[in-house]
């Protein structure tokens, strides 16, 4: 029925049109990857994988990706666990202010990234901090936390209250029952939460240019390879790895997501795939 | 019931306070060892916090819960001898029918081989035997049911705590789990507390009822004095069907008896066990009886009741195996001008015919039917 409506009418060309906008530019990355020319434009010149090999052997180049997976996993899992915090308390507590409490610790999600990136800089050099990578993972563990939440209360407020304290009834401690019965249930939604503050992390450039101090991170890097022409065959070399290294996580992560949901016949209430 | 046996629950004058909402006001109740008792109420009567104050998820603003002779105050809901069966069943959906059944089992030190001897044993007591290996979440209903009733029943609790369990379940399986528990029951000899809205469903399986209205308890008795002997209008009005009648009390009778006019009924004598003394801010005097106590006759028919009234049929609902007759009663408006219609139930037994609207017809009945409420 649906696909009937679509002929005739201008949306089939609008969808194509719609798809290249998005994904040409991203097939170009591996495209010129592997051309041999040093300058991106067609015609192509030939086919080498010396950018990928010159790529590996860039120390600085390997620093970054080594600081920007760190960072990313550091603070997908420092933000993912302060969000079952909150997410649970939100849905399972009444306590005064809860409202306002919530939307602060939501805010950062629409607050724009340079705003944080300044604040934090001005509060932490006020403090004494050295700026370090791990300043960065704080950074990066507040913006990735509002994601969390927000997807953590979705699973936490579609279970059962009663399966948490028929496990207590039936003996066990509030921690067992906590571990044993709903940590299982909400899996998908803590997959989901440490796959997306892991992708926001690895791609987040004002933060991390504000709070690494000298450090390098893959984004940062990037950036300050783009004034050298040289360099960009092989920073498209690395934009491929990153894009094949994004979609394989992705598809594991959605994996995992969906046998944990059809594990328990839950009803699939969205991922990212 | 008999009621030499030990006390297994005792709430006395348990208050419970939600902020400014009273949830319980002062309930005094014993629940001995060993009885099928029943909570019921409409929605909000504090039914169900009753029964959450009593396996610990509650804690009391003021008085005491004693389970076994022993203070509850300081004892959570995890180490209390009590075990719950929730109204959405609660049954963990990551695990399988048996290790939801061995839950509980996970702190207990015996063997691996013994426990699952257990809970073969507790799946088999509910009639889920063979069904340990499925996974929890593609159960029907009222398997789901049996599950948390097996794993509920597998630790041995003092007090088996029911909260709504069948109110999910289609009028006929509903009917079916009411008999299965009952049998249960009487099997392992645990006390259990069931807390429930349909009045039908506490008929049909209490040993006792406590009837509770806004944090109160309006009675508590057996089912059949609850039905028979309402202790006020609100009660009757509860259990089952009940006709209300104006009256006037014209003298006292020796023994806590009354002489009493009804409307439409005429003048009756009635003793003092059919006399309930209702709220004092319930001040209309009013006779109540039962559908099924009264009996239409054809014409030329006669009954072995002691008295007939003339009536008019004024609606019929056909039921199949009942049917309703809605009947003006000749004189029923003499006391106070309000025209009105009392029901009375028929069995269709073989022969009798069901009668048309409109039809002039004669009640039997007795005075022994009547409850009056002053």
């Amino acid at each position: 029925m649906s696909q009937r409506r679509f002929e005739g009418s201008g949306l089939r060309a609008y969808a194509i049109f719609y798809l290249l906008f998005l994904y040409a530019p991203i097939i170009l990355l591996p495209l010129f990857a592997f051309n041999s020319g040093t300058i991106i434009a067609f015609p192509l010149q030939g086919f080498t994988t010396d950018w990928f090999s010159q790529m590996w052997g860039n120390a600085t180049l390997r620093r970054a990706l080594a600081n920007s997976l760190t960072i990313a996993v550091s603070a997908s899992i420092l933000a993912t666990c302060l969000a079952i915090f909150a997410a649970r308390a939100s849905t399972r507590f009444d306590f005064p202010g809860k409202g306002g409490i919530m939307g602060f610790i939501l805010l950062p999600m629409v607050l724009p990234e340079i705003i944080v990136a300044m604040s934090l800089l001005v509060v932490l050099l006020g403090a004494g901090v050295e700026l370090s990578i791990l300043t960065v993972i704080l950074g990066h563990a507040l913006i990735c936390m509002p994601y969390g939440i927000a997807i953590l209360s979705t699973a936490f407020s579609s279970l059962d209250r009663s399966l948490e304290e028929a496990a207590y009834d039936l003996g066990e401690t509030k921690w067992g029952a906590f571990r044993l019965v709903t940590l299982p249930l909400v899996m998908p939604g803590i997959i989901s939460s440490l796959l997306i503050s892991f992708t926001i992390s690895l791609d987040e450039f004002i933060i991390a240019f504000f709070l690494a101090g000298k450090e390098p991170t893959l984004p940062t890097y990037i950036f300050s390879q783009l004034r050298f022409p040289k360099q960009i065959p092989m920073i498209m070399a690395l934009g491929t790895v990153l894009v094949a290294l994004s979609i394989v996580l992705l598809a594991i992560g959605e994996y995992f997501r969906r046998r944990g949901i059809a594990r328990i016949g839950g009803k699939d209430t969205g991922g990212f795939l | 019931m008999s009621d030499d046996r030990k006390p297994m629950i005792e709430c006395r004058d348990v208050q419970k306070y939600y902020g400014d909402y009273h949830a319980l006001r002062g309930i005094d109740l014993t629940i001995r060892e060993g009885e099928f008792f029943s909570l019921l109420g409409p929605s909000g009567c504090g039914k169900t916090t009753l029964l959450r104050t009593i396996a610990g998820f509650e804690d009391i603003s003021s008085g005491a819960v004693l389970i076994d002779g022993r203070h509850m105050e300081d004892v959570p809901a995890n180490q209390r001898p009590t075990n719950m069966v929730f109204q959405s069943y609660a049954i963990f959906p990551h695990l399988t029918v048996a290790q939801n059944v061995a839950f509980g089992l996970r702190r207990d030190p015996r063997g691996k081989a013994e426990k699952a001897a257990l809970v073969e044993e507790a799946l088999g007591m509910v009639g889920l035997a063979g069904y340990g290996g499925r996974a929890a979440h593609a159960l029907s209903g009222g398997q789901r049911q049996r599950v948390a009733l097996a794993r509920a029943l597998i630790l041995k609790p003092k007090v088996l705590l029911l909260d709504e369990p069948l109110s999910a379940l289609d009028r006929k399986m509903r009917e079916q789990m009411q008999v299965e528990l009952i049998k249960l029951q009487r099997q392992v000899g645990i006390t259990f507390v069931l807390v429930t809205h349909d009045q039908e469903e506490a008929l049909v399986m209490s040993d006792r009822i406590a009837v509770m209205f806004e944090g109160e308890i309006a009675q508590l008795d057996g089912p059949e004095a609850l039905y028979a002997r309402p202790a006020n209008r609100r009660v009757a009005d509860f259990i089952g069907v009940m006709n209300f009648l104006p009256a006037r009390v014209i003298e006292d009778l020796p023994e806590g008896g009354a002489r009493v006019e009804v409307a439409g009924l005429g003048v009756v004598d009635l003793p003092a066990r059919q006399i309930s003394r209702a709220n004092p801010d319930d001040r209309a005097v009013t006779v109540g009886f039962r559908p099924e106590t009264m009996t239409l006759i054809g014409p030329g028919q006669s009954h072995g009741q002691a008295r007939e009234t003339a009536a008019t049929i004024d609606e019929v609902v056909y039921y199949g195996d009942m049917t309703y007759y809605d009947l003006r009663l000749d004189g029923a408006a003499r006391l106070d001008g309000q025209a009105r219609t009392v029901r009375i139930s028929m069995r269709n037994v073989f022969g009798r015919d069901v009668q048309d609207v409109g039809t002039r017809t004669r009640l039997a009945w007795s005075p022994g039917s009547l409850v009056l409420f002053r």
